[in-house]
């Protein structure tokens, strides 16, 4: 099961790798499992994405980086 | 350091969208030792990437990515020149089993030619990434184990791309693994379709164009991100940091191959196979000498001198195999009494005059033989010759057969993006609807895709042109980033090169859509690979011509045809030339009358003074002022005037250039021959004043002033653009002649030929109608029992044919032709019942005028056409007698309209004559226009041929002709009036004109210089 989040976060950071962020409780990042980018819809000034699947302490969670708007968006938790 | 070793450029067709000059700068500037190109299933790229890198000091490597016959993908490199030729047999091979548009390379072909070849394993389309990615380890290891049996080891690599996909993290580790498995080794690339990352939008919307999809729809083709491009060697190092060796790779594989191609080899068939080249001059000089001898009455010193000349210059360059090549097949159709005409520079050699393959005496006119063939050049030698279009084939299958088909196919051309092309791709890419692309391409003409801008800024009638909005700012520069890029592949319209190796040693052979093989290099670079173009050109004139001397039997010797007919000339002198090969333009019409053409070689003139160069370099107001005496014939310096008496010092042949600039600046023939092509092609400002600077400096030295020097160079400049060779002139001007001879005294037969061989010439069928009549031949209409095929003339009287109807296919001709010699159609019902035709083609004959014998109601007829046809099927619901129709006729417009709309023509009467009542009596038809020579006019008319040819100042000019019921008057427009009735002009097909009529230097021809254009509704 996944669930849509699609909020900003704050991401911490250990050395150049998301660390850990909170949204309502304390998510604590493992280990990247997979990264990849996303060209966006260039037609209509959408900026490229960068995805990071990331397993943290509670559960497995897709983060959003929009390098455009230096923002980060927790996307999707899932079991 | 890193080498990029799998890289598509545009030639990888919708799929690569950067240059080969700009992803090789870009390699050079990081100083990258070599480079690959691998485009997809083809090599069409190799000759100019092979050039270009070598000019940068770039290792160029040679491959493709092909694609299996069970749709996987895999990098082939050609380690030298003998991968190479396993890649062009492979590619091949690969279009053989797929098909016309895929080229599936079959496993066992690979097993055969693989020697010469690295394989990367390919990308995420390859059978290895796909058995990776559905976590079929055992499935993956054995593609590679096929891979390494195949290659064998040592020569097949493990390829790994870091594009960021969802899925590349899986497929790098999958590989890898498969690495320590196996110990096969890794190698890195980035699969680069463009150059930088900014331009990821172009390739992805040529993606879009290739997949038919547009933007805002999903195609599993469609590029995921914008990674692809060609990163710097310190991107490649971060982004397979884990991976060191598989950098490390690309390197030892670029120091592994050699570059594979072998340019300017011979390739071309030996005449006499087992024998050396001397039996072929041998047989070459026989054959000359001969043809010498039926062509010139006695063989004077010169004479002997100058064929001796070219033969040694053809055998030094080892070319008479070529020439006995072609001199073969024009016997051949001579032996099938198909007509031919030799033309182009080749016109410019004795020996192809006395080998019957052109009919312009190159040593009576002085012709330089150094144009067509030098020494110093050393260069191919290029024959076009002109065939009847509708034996051109048969022509062609000869050559297949004499040489056999693994060793000859056509030439391929590459349809390159224009502006209008590039706009209506990339537009529909991006979502706009066909309305609003008809409008973005309206009026665009035929300019390069990264002129757009500067075209909208220079046309008057594109001041509110929507691209101006910002909403196309984009697609204007997308159009603009895509210029020249091929978008297909396409078959040369004559040229066909022959081997004497099977072609696939150099050149992938690929099936076209007319279903000959093609080669993957055109034109241009066909040469650097050994082999030679023979043109072999279908031309309509000479299906014309053929026609007419068929009908005529032996009532006319085209051949022996007096080339000083007065009664010819005087057609000249008139204008009234429509209808004559080359000669019929407004701007020739009105040429031959101001020169008052009265010999041949005003004609040869006449071809070559119609041309953007000679426009442009205002060659044409002197040349025919000196010709008639009005002006002072001079020359700039004595040399001169042995070069440029025949052209009343006027520079207007090629020749004239070369012989210019040897004279002049003392330049060798190859030297001069250069300074031809930088002038012909006109491609760089900076190239010719390169070139100016020379010529300049020599001249200097061989103690011409400064001042004369430059004056004469600026003279050359001048003719730049488009100059035209003397001796294709004069093979044009031969054609010219006859043909205009035809016009004049066998107008009916020639006339019927030219319907008959249409499309063809400047004007359309109905033009030629209403010529035929002003000169009293009646058109007779088209009738289902006395129209044949073709059109078909009597004296005073040319019959339409039912080829002409609109939809008239060859079974249903067939049909009608056949019934018909059984007995006469008695009646629409008997036509229905006794052919096959369609009843939409039945409907076409009836208002072509068919059955006009039968009944005039054509409308009624087409009432009663549906009855026919159920009843021939024996419908319940048909009715043994048609139904009574009593409904009126078309009117007599509506009936002119749809005869011309089924037809593209009409036996009697022209739209105007519906106009004229309405018409003020101030408005005068063409005859009355024809007959003042001075005055203000009102003409009202169809407008035939609107065109901006280029002028020397620069300005806009229009010229257009006005058809009405009595004949043509053209029409010129000049800017300022242009700029205010454009819209007008090019909006509507009749036009009510103001204007003063114009005679030029007492012509016999008066046109009218528009002041003031309406529309006529």
């Amino acid at each position: 099961m996944s669930k849509l989040i699609n909020q900003p976060i704050q991401l911490k950071f250990k050395g150049s790798f998301p660390a850990a962020f909170s949204f309502g409780r304390e998510f604590e990042v493992k280990y990247i499992a997979n990264h990849w980018r996303e060209g966006g819809q260039w037609w209509l000034d959408e900026p490229e994405l960068f995805v990071y699947e990331v397993v943290t302490n509670r559960c497995r969670c897709e983060l959003h980086f929009l390098p455009g708007l230096e923002q980060w968006v927790l996307y999707r938790l899932a079991d | 350091m890193f080498v990029h070793l799998h890289v598509h450029s545009p030639y990888s067709f919708l799929d690569g969208a950067s240059s080969l000059s700009a992803l090789l700068h870009q390699a050079a500037e990081w100083e990258m030792p070599a480079l690959a190109i691998t485009d997809h299933s083809n090599v069409s790229a190799a000759v100019e990437f092979h050039k270009l890198a070598q000019e940068l000091g770039i290792k160029p490597i040679q491959g493709a990515e092909i694609t299996t016959e069970d749709g996987t993908h895999l990098t082939l490199l050609a380690e030298n020149s003998q991968g190479y030729a396993a890649l062009c047999r492979l590619i091949t091979a690969g279009f053989a089993h797929g098909s016309r548009h895929e080229c599936l390379v079959p496993w066992e072909a690979l097993q055969e030619n693989a020697r010469g070849l690295i394989v990367l394993s390919g990308c995420h389309r390859s059978g290895t990434a796909q058995a990776i990615l559905r976590r079929d380890h055992t499935r993956a290891k054995a593609e590679v184990l096929r891979l390494l049996e195949i290659f064998g080891p040592g020569q097949v690599y493990l390829e790994m791309i870091q594009s960021y996909l969802p899925f590349s993290k899986r497929l790098l580790e999958g590989i890898f693994k498969l690495h320590e498995e196996l110990r096969v080794p890794l190698a890195a690339t980035n699969n680069v379709h463009y150059l930088r990352k900014e331009d990821f939008p172009i390739h992805d919307l040529l993606v879009c164009v290739r997949t038919q999809t547009r933007v805002q729809e999903i195609h599993p083709e469609r590029p995921f991100n914008g990674e692809n491009y060609f990163a710097s060697p310190e991107e490649m190092k971060r982004r397979f940091a884990a991976f060191p060796e598989a950098l490390a790779s690309t390197l030892e594989i670029a120091q592994r191959c050699s570059p594979a191609l072998q340019l300017d080899q011979n390739l071309f068939p030996r005449y006499f196979p087992d024998e050396g080249p001397e039996k072929a001059n041998q047989f070459l000089r026989e054959l000359t000498w001969q043809g010498a001898r039926r062509r010139y009455p006695s063989i004077s010193p010169a004479l002997r001198e100058r064929i001796e000349h070219e033969l040694y210059i053809i055998a030094r360059l080892d070319a008479a195999d070529y020439f006995l090549a072609v001199w073969d097949l024009v016997q051949y159709a001579r032996s099938q009494g198909i007509r031919y005409a030799g033309r182009g520079s080749a016109a410019d050699s004795v020996v192809v005059y006395c080998l019957g393959i052109t009919n312009v005496d190159a040593f009576a006119r002085g012709l330089l033989f150094e144009r067509f063939l030098s020494l110093e050049r050393a260069q191919k030698p290029d024959i076009d010759v002109d065939f009847d279009a509708r034996c051109r084939d048969q022509v062609a299958e000869y050559v297949y057969q004499r040489y056999g088909p693994e060793r000859v196919a056509s030439v391929c051309t590459f349809h390159t993006y224009h502006a209008r092309s590039a706009l209506r791709d990339l537009g529909k890419a991006l979502g706009y609807k066909q309305e609003e692309l008809n409008e973005l391409t309206r009026n665009i003409t035929s300019v390069p895709a990264d002129g757009i801008r500067s075209l909208l800024h220079r046309l008057p009638e594109l001041r509110h042109h929507p691209l101006h909005g910002e909403k196309y700012a984009r697609l204007v520069d997308y159009c603009a980033a895509i210029n020249a890029f091929p978008r297909q592949m396409g078959t040369h319209l004559g040229g066909i090169v022959v081997s004497g190796e099977p072609l696939t040693k150099v050149t992938p052979l690929q099936p076209s859509a007319k279903g000959v093989l093609i080669t993957q290099f055109d034109k241009d670079t066909i040469g650097d690979l050994g082999l030679i173009k023979i043109d072999l050109l279908s031309l309509r004139t000479l299906s014309a011509v053929s026609h007419a001397v068929q009908e005529l039997g032996p009532r006319l010797d085209y051949d022996a045809i007096p080339l000083n007919d007065k009664a010819t000339f005087a057609r000249l002198q008139r204008g009234d030339t429509v209808g004559a090969f080359q000669l019929e333009s407004p701007a020739q019409r009105s040429l031959q009358s101001r020169l008052q053409a009265d010999r041949f070689e005003d004609i040869v003139a006449s071809v070559a003074l119609i041309r953007p160069g000679p426009i442009k370099g205002n060659m044409v107001e002197p040349y025919i002022a000196r010709r008639h005496g009005r002006e002072a014939i001079t020359y700039l310096h004595p040399k001169l005037e042995k070069i440029l008496a025949p052209t009343y010092g006027v520079v207007l042949y090629q020749e004239q250039v070369i012989e210019i600039a040897t004279e002049i600046a003392g330049f060798t023939p190859g030297e001069a021959d250069h300074l031809r092509k930088v002038m012909t092609r006109f491609r760089s400002q900076a190239e010719m004043e390169e070139i100016g600077r020379e010529f300049i400096q020599k001249a200097l030295a061989r103690g011409v002033d400064q001042g004369t020097a430059e004056e004469i160079f600026s003279y050359v400049v001048g003719y730049a653009g488009y100059g035209f060779c003397e001796a294709h002139a004069a093979a044009f001007a031969d054609t010219a002649y006859r043909t205009t001879y035809l016009l004049e005294h066998y107008p009916a037969h020639f006339y019927a030929a030219l319907l008959n061989a249409q499309p063809m010439g400047f004007y359309p069928p109905n033009t030629l109608c209403v010529q035929a009549r002003s000169r009293g031949i009646k058109i007779l209409p088209l009738h289902i029992n006395e129209s044949a095929a073709d059109f078909t003339a009597q004296d005073d009287a040319i019959r339409i044919g039912l080829k002409q109807v609109t939809g008239m296919e060859e079974a249903f001709l067939d049909s009608i032709l056949q019934a018909r010699a059984e007995k006469r159609f008695s009646s629409v019902q008997d036509f229905v019942s006794r052919t096959i035709v369609s009843k939409d083609v039945a409907e076409n004959l009836i208002l072509g005028g068919a059955f006009d014998w039968f009944s005039t109601n054509r409308r009624a007829l087409i009432w009663e056409l549906p009855h026919y046809y159920l009843n021939k099927k024996g419908s319940l619901f048909a009715d043994a007698s048609p139904p009574k129709s009593r409904i009126p006729d078309f009117s007599p417009f509506e009936r002119w309209l749809k005869e011309y709309s089924v037809l593209r023509l009409t036996a009697e009467g022209h739209v105007l004559e519906f106009y004229r009542p309405q018409l003020p009596k101030t408005v005068l038809n063409s005859r009355e226009v024809a007959a003042l020579s001075e005055g203000t006019v009102q003409m009202a008319g169809l407008v035939i041929r609107p065109h901006r040819p280029p002028t020397r100042s620069g300005r806009i000019i229009v010229f257009l002709t006005l058809e009405d019921e009595y004949g043509l008057i053209d029409v010129t427009v000049f800017e300022d009036v242009y700029k205010k009735y454009a819209k007008v002009l090019y909006g509507s097909p009749l036009l009510l004109v103001t204007g003063e009529i114009s005679r030029r230097d007492g012509a016999e021809f008066s046109t009218i210089t528009a002041s003031r254009i309406q529309a006529l509704r």
